[in-house]
């Protein structure tokens, strides 16, 4: 039953997300920034073909935070606001099959917001005669991962608080504070005294900033798959 | 995972607090004050009751969207908990003010919330004969967010039938529509009680509670005040029970 239960939850929350007035601001941003990718490719004259690729990696990133963050947030609290999870708790599906199919819908429709961004790269690219570097591919899907992990924590704490401002907000501050992991280390280990305690805080963080290899995206994908199960607890514990 | 018992609800003693969260110090609402009732099968029981009365908390223990503090709540002979949820295959829930995701098709929905109740499986031909049932049929491939709020409580009745539970709980489901609708979703009622369906429905409505429910349950505080069969009230006399119990019932 579990499996089935959340396939039909995540098939349903991916369609939301997609069809949502939110993810056709993300696409009509995204088609915008590309339009500003080609013009400043064309102005980087010999670097075209870097410039582009730059922009493009950065348009992901930034397209992918906003759509995980926001739908994984919204997404729980919205079925909150309008009871509709009664609706789907009145059934017999677990919370944790809830938690698991909304946070999977949300990762299928990243999944396709990235796989439109990589598409429309590998167009223009195409178009402009330029060879296609697989490398890109490789670096977007280390990305792709950073974003599980990160729409994760958005449901974790849109679960505890209800609150989908609080969830984005604490989201976005994680999203950075991961990228300065290593740096924040080193800083907390040169200092002395009751200071030299909170290094410990910084293990609860994903670490983002480690160089991306097979091994960092499966210890971030074993980190967002036990965010997500505090994530069923703390939300069974809720009285919604 | 039905019962040969004639019982369908039974309440023993329920006891319900919510706590509200304050900056400084939580507070603790009493919701339910030792409840106990028995609903039995085939029958329509109306809980009826001003606003914060516990009508809806009721509603949400027998679907398992609450936790008791105390005293036990089973339906069909199975007791209530948040680890069991295969017992809710017997219940079909129409929230008050339903909502529905509004990009999606009246089938579409009805196939989402079957396969739910059913393991993942979608059944085309159930959902459409649901939605013939509550006069939704020609407008199956329609997306929710053209339909009327008489069309979307239509729509939250077949939600709740879609997989052929014996007990319907419905909070409200009256409220806020128009005289047809509300005659429309009545008739429903009633065609399920032919059918053999148990049902419990809370309501402001005295007036409905007199053509539909076999009986009423008043209640006043998170208390019963009072249990009333059909046969002991007369035309009209309802409204004056209902209010004498809840204006002197303290």
């Amino acid at each position: 039953m579990g499996i089935r239960a959340i396939k039909s939850i995540s098939w349903e929350s991916a369609k939301e997300s997609l069809n949502s007035k939110f993810a056709y601001l993300v696409f009509f941003f995204i088609m915008i920034l590309i339009y500003v990718a080609i013009l400043t490719g064309i102005m980087a004259v010999n670097d075209e073909k870097k410039v582009l690729s730059d922009f493009f990696i950065a348009v992901t990133q930034i397209s992918l935070l906003v759509f995980g963050v926001f739908s994984s947030a919204l997404g729980v609290s919205q079925d909150i606001e309008t009871k509709r999870i009664y609706l789907i708790l009145s059934r017999p599906v677990k919370i944790y099959e809830y938690v698991f199919g909304r946070i999977i819908g949300v990762w299928l429709s990243a999944f396709f917001v990235l796989f439109f961004i990589n598409l429309a790269c590998f167009l223009v690219f195409v178009f402009k005669g330029y060879f296609f570097d697989l490398n890109y591919f490789y670096l977007t899907s280390n990305l792709y991962f950073k974003i599980l992990c990160i729409s994760s924590i958005s449901m974790f704490f849109a679960c505890i608080t209800t609150s989908s401002f609080t969830a984005i907000g604490i989201s976005v501050m994680v999203w950075f504070i991961s990228h300065f992991i290593t740096d924040i280390k080193f800083a907390f280990d040169k200092m002395k005294g009751s200071v030299h305690f909170m290094k410990y805080i910084i293990y609860l963080f994903p670490d983002f900033s480690a160089s991306p290899s097979l091994y960092s995206n499966f210890k971030i994908l074993i980190y967002s798959f036990v965010v997500v199960l505090f994530s069923s607890y703390f939300f069974k514990k809720t009285e919604i | 995972m039905t019962s040969n018992s004639s019982i369908a609800v039974k309440f023993d003693n329920v006891f319900k607090s919510y706590i509200i969260k304050g900056f400084l110090k939580n507070k603790t609402t009493r919701a339910l004050n030792g409840v106990s009732f028995k609903v039995h099968k085939k029958e329509i029981v109306g809980l009826f009751g001003l606003n914060g009365a516990g009508k809806t908390t009721i509603i949400k223990l027998i679907c398992g969207l609450l936790t008791l503090d105390s005293g036990a709540v089973e339906v069909f002979e199975n007791p209530i908990n948040l680890k069991s949820v295969e017992y809710k295959k017997l219940i079909g829930y129409v929230p008050e003010l339903p909502y529905f995701y509004p990009f999606s098709t009246a089938k579409d929905t009805l196939n989402f919330y079957y396969s739910l109740s059913s393991g993942g499986f979608k059944n085309n031909e159930k959902s459409e004969e649901v939605l013939n049932l509550v006069g939704l049929y020609d407008r199956k491939d329609d997306k929710i967010k053209n339909f009327s709020k008489g069309m979307m409580q239509r729509l939250a009745i077949a939600c709740s039938l879609v997989h052929d539970p014996e007990l319907l709980v419905y909070d409200e489901p009256t409220s806020g529509l128009d005289p047809i609708s509300i005659r429309e979703i009545r008739n429903i009622m009633l065609g399920l009680k032919e059918k053999g369906k148990t049902v419990i429905l809370s309501s402001h409505s005295v007036s409905e509670a007199e053509k539909i429910c076999d009986r009423v349950i008043i209640l006043h505080k998170g208390e019963i005040k009072k249990i009333i069969n059909k046969e002991d009230w007369a035309d009209c006399e309802l409204e004056k029970i209902f209010i004498d119990t809840v204006a002197y019932g303290d």
